[in-house]
């Protein structure tokens, strides 16, 4: 990596919120994972059976990895660094799913903004225990931001990544279900409002199904969370343009908290039901937080 | 069913107006959110995608609605009608004297009488016109003619019975001159028990008259005199007990003094005959109260006060060469120590109430009160040369000074002109001027412009009581010595002027100034019996006097109060024309539709804060 990509990073981790302090509290944690998954060669262990130092492949160095899971010897017969695979130590590819539609454009920070800043966060815990991390988005489609990446050299990239994202379109958790089969697995992180129908139901399914342990990051804006709206108004919904009448009064706005407290409640045994870990954010939380928030939940430890 | 204010049916454009109103589309402020997920709900009935949405039902818009018929139709007055009972001009007259607080009738006859008053406001119909007369001893208009049925409920509620004697004579010359009654079609209705003052001939109205009577028995037994007698150490009550009824009664006189039970006798009074009973009393007692209990239906006549005074002793220097007629007439009065010297022996001192100069001035005039009689030409007093007086008159009507003086034929030769003294106000006037004035401030003086032996006057029977009339004004009483009757006024002298602070015995108090020039407090409202206590306050003076003195009801006329089953002494013109010419009377609905609507817009609150 040149030193004006590091230098570009680095501007993108300040941007996102990433500061020193930050990364150096970051740095004392790593993915947990609550069940073996498969994975590639790494510090944890494969459902796969086997004793721990069983051969299974080789593969290319890629900058970052253990030098000691180089096989010298097969460097002076083909003079290019090859990496010994065990099958008892996969490491695990964290996916961060984030929701790019318009909705998460809104609040103060934006929640795209907190979004970003939290699988920052996530993304160097995960590169900097050797796991492997990835940041791919939603909202009409999915699209996979970066490949898998590995070593903390690669966090740069991350946070470049992150730090170019923008707000648009409608929120499709149906996206992610169709691109669940193309993500290693590991664990799958998705952070997004969830004020969408259809839910993550599907989404989560199909993640189960191609071995992601789904985590669900909820953010919020304060905004939405305490409304201070009041009089006759037309509601214009951001991403679909379509308008309510509403008169806002105080019995209005404690049926709308009712309404957000019912949603949160089926969010959170949707996640039961699919074996996600649930996180409920609000936006100007800050990342520090809304990292100890994910340590509390176990996505972090 | 009648509406009395039918042009105000215009306000029902309120209720479509409403219905406008749910028609017609909120301008809403737009405004961006991220979702409207969770609003979605709320906006169920309201969307729509032109200025006008369809009718929806509703409790707030019928609730709004209801309201709003309910208010239109107050607003138009609602009426039942019924034909009226009472004339277009209606004069009740209202007997709130004493003899009324009787409670033969529960819970008293003037409750009973403001209870017939109230019927009769409730009779008045549209058009009619009602004034209201408070009788009692000054009878008085509490509602001047008109219509409005709170004006005259709040007259009635404001009434209340006084202690005095009625005046119908009074109340019906009111209920005459009342206005409105030029057409004939006045009617006037007397609510009373009949026992009123009668005395005087019969008076006739030009209207109408109806009496309402008020009260079924008669049966009262009641104090009649209290008096005090003796002096400390052997004094004497002498109580009167009356029966005014037509039934033997017996009762107790419980008799206190300085509010300290002395005795209590047990007695029986024959119908119309009267009991004394006398009570001794040991001590000095300030005052004593006889008490017949248990009270009877009327209990202001229960209950009499007296003070207990020493007789005063009015000491008075006649200063004179020789004047046996003024020596005489002084010598009249039992209270008064007379002592007689000639003006070479007349030396100021003090221990003297009167001074009494008779053709004599001293060079300083005293400070204690004093009468110059025929004084010698001095600019001083404003006494000039002699002139012929001629006949001799009153200066000013009703003046008390001259009540019971006839001096119509008293003859003087000569007197002083006066005609330019500013000593004080003229009582007796001649053609030369005044011959007697009489000073009200501090001390009171008196000024007699002629020489006794130039006039018959002292032949005249009006001589005697002119010297006590003048002696009583210069040395008065603080307070009457003897008990008066309820709302009778009192004069309380403040020679000087100053204030008389005068407490009730209920313990209300009114404090009265007097001018210098005036002298007296008169102190009107003594309605109540009892011990009234007057504190006076001379201008000037570093202390105050107390004055005690009595006010009961012992006057036969208001004991007794047997109702009368017609008014005595009052002729009333023709009877009333037809009921059917009196037209209607509108019992109104609006109070009632009112009550209606609060309740349907306190509904609608509700189900609004509810339902939002």
């Amino acid at each position: 990596m040149t030193s004006r990509a590091a230098s570009a990073g680095i501007a993108a981790a300040r941007a996102l919120g990433l500061t020193p302090d930050v990364l150096a509290l970051l740095d004392h944690m790593s993915l947990p994972s609550r069940r073996p998954v498969l994975g590639d060669a790494g510090q944890r262990r494969s459902r796969r059976t086997g004793g721990s130092v069983e051969f299974a492949d080789f593969r290319a160095y890629v900058p970052g990895d253990d030098f000691r899971r180089v096989d010298w010897n097969a460097y002076a017969r083909h003079e290019r660094l090859i990496v010994r695979l065990h099958s008892a130590d996969e490491d695990v590819t964290l996916t961060l799913w984030i929701d790019t539609s318009a909705s998460m454009a809104y609040g103060d920070p934006s929640k795209l903004h907190a979004a970003a800043s939290l699988a920052g966060a996530l993304g160097y815990v995960a590169l900097g225990a050797y796991d492997r991390a990835c940041v791919a988005t939603f909202a009409s489609t999915a699209t996979m931001l970066t490949p898998r990446l590995r070593g903390r050299s690669a966090t740069h990239r991350l946070w470049l990544a992150l730090a170019g994202l923008h707000g648009d379109g409608r929120t499709d958790f149906g996206a992610i279900g169709r691109a669940a089969t193309r993500t290693a697995p590991g664990i799958a992180v998705i952070i997004s409002d969830f004020l969408s129908q259809p839910g993550p139901d599907a989404a989560l399914a199909a993640l189960r199904g191609a071995g992601q342990e789904p985590v669900l990051v909820r953010l919020l804006s304060r905004q939405e969370v305490e409304p201070d709206l009041q009089g006759d108004l037309r509601l214009v919904d951001a991403e679909t343009g379509t308008a309510v009448e509403v008169t806002v009064t105080p019995a209005t706005i404690a049926a709308y908290r009712s309404r957000l407290a019912g949603r949160t409640d089926a969010l959170r045994t949707l996640a039961a039901r699919h074996r996600a870990r649930w996180v409920d954010l609000a936006s100007d939380t800050g990342v520090v937080s809304a990292v100890r928030a994910c340590r509390s939940a176990g996505i972090v430890r | 069913m009648s509406f009395l204010a039918p042009l105000l049916a215009v306000f029902g454009i309120s209720v479509p107006a409403i219905l406008v109103l749910y028609i017609l589309k909120v301008r809403r402020r737009i405004v961006v959110v991220p979702s409207t997920l969770l609003w979605r709900t709320e906006a169920v009935d309201r969307q729509a995608s032109v200025p006008w949405q369809r009718i929806r039902p509703s409790w707030l818009l019928f609730l709004q609605l209801l309201a709003a018929i309910a208010l239109v139709l107050a607003l138009t007055r609602p009426a039942l009608a019924h034909p009226a009972q009472l004339g277009p001009d209606t004069v009740v007259v209202i007997d709130a004297s004493g003899p009324m607080q009787a409670t033969d009738v529960s819970p008293s006859r003037f409750a009973a009488a403001v209870v017939e008053a109230r019927a009769l406001v409730d009779q008045l119909g549209s058009g009619q016109r009602m004034t209201l007369i408070a009788m009692d001893a000054n009878p008085r208009v509490i509602a001047a003619s008109g219509g409005d049925h709170g004006v005259l409920d709040a007259a009635l509620s404001g009434l209340r019975p006084e202690a005095g004697l009625a005046d119908l004579r009074t109340a019906l010359a009111l209920a005459t001159a009342a206005p409105g009654g030029g057409n004939g079609d006045r009617r006037v209705i007397v609510i009373s028990d009949g026992v009123v003052d009668v005395s005087g001939p019969t008076v006739t109205l030009p209207y109408p008259v109806q009496y309402l009577p008020v009260g079924v028995s008669g049966e009262n037994l009641g104090i009649s005199g209290l008096t005090v007698s003796g002096v400390d150490g052997s004094r004497v009550v002498a109580i009167n007990v009356t029966n005014y009824g037509t039934a033997r009664h017996a009762t107790t006189i419980e008799t206190r003094a300085d509010g300290h039970l002395v005795d209590a006798r047990a007695i029986d009074v024959e119908p119309g005959g009267s009991v004394e009973v006398d009570v001794a009393l040991s001590g000095s007692p300030h005052t004593v109260t006889a008490d017949l209990t248990p009270h009877d239906t009327f209990a202001l006549d229960d209950t009499a006060s007296a003070i207990v005074q020493t007789p005063r002793v009015i000491h008075a220097v006649l200063v004179t060469p020789r004047n046996i007629f003024l020596q005489e007439a002084l010598q009249l009065r039992s209270d008064l120590r007379l002592d007689v010297e000639t003006p070479a022996a007349y030396r100021p001192h003090t221990g003297v109430d009167l001074w009494v100069f008779d053709g004599f001035m001293p060079s300083a005039l005293p400070a204690q009160p004093y009468l110059l009689v025929g004084p010698p030409a001095d600019p001083a007093i404003g006494a000039g040369v002699e002139v012929r007086p001629g006949p001799l008159t009153p200066a000013s009507a009703g003046d008390p000074l001259m009540e019971g003086v006839d001096i119509g034929n008293v003859a003087v030769a000569h007197s002083r002109d006066l005609s330019a003294s500013s000593f004080g106000r003229a009582v007796i006037d001649s053609q030369a001027g005044p011959v007697l004035l009489v000073r009200d401030g501090a001390p009171r003086a008196a000024l007699l412009g002629f020489d006794l032996h130039d006039s018959d006057l002292p032949l005249s029977p009006a001589f005697p009581v002119l010297v006590e009339r003048l002696s009583e004004f210069l040395v008065p009483d603080a307070v009457p010595p003897s008990p008066v009757e309820p709302d009778t006024p009192v004069d309380i002298p403040v020679p000087g002027g100053g204030s008389v602070t005068v407490t009730r015995p209920d313990g209300t108090t009114e404090t009265l100034n007097v001018m210098a020039q005036m002298g007296d407090a008169v102190l009107t409202d003594t309605d109540q019996t009892g011990l009234y206590t007057a504190i006076i306050r001379a201008a000037g003076a570093q202390q105050s006097v107390t004055a005690r003195f009595a006010v009961d009801a012992l006057d036969p006329a208001r004991s007794a109060i047997t109702p009368q089953s017609e008014l005595a002494s009052v002729r009333g013109a023709a009877a009333s024309p037809t009921p059917g010419s009196r037209g209607a009377v509108f019992d109104d609905l609006w109070p009632w539709l009112a009550v209606l609507a609060l309740a349907v817009l306190s509904a609608e609150w509700v189900v609004f804060h509810r339902g939002r």
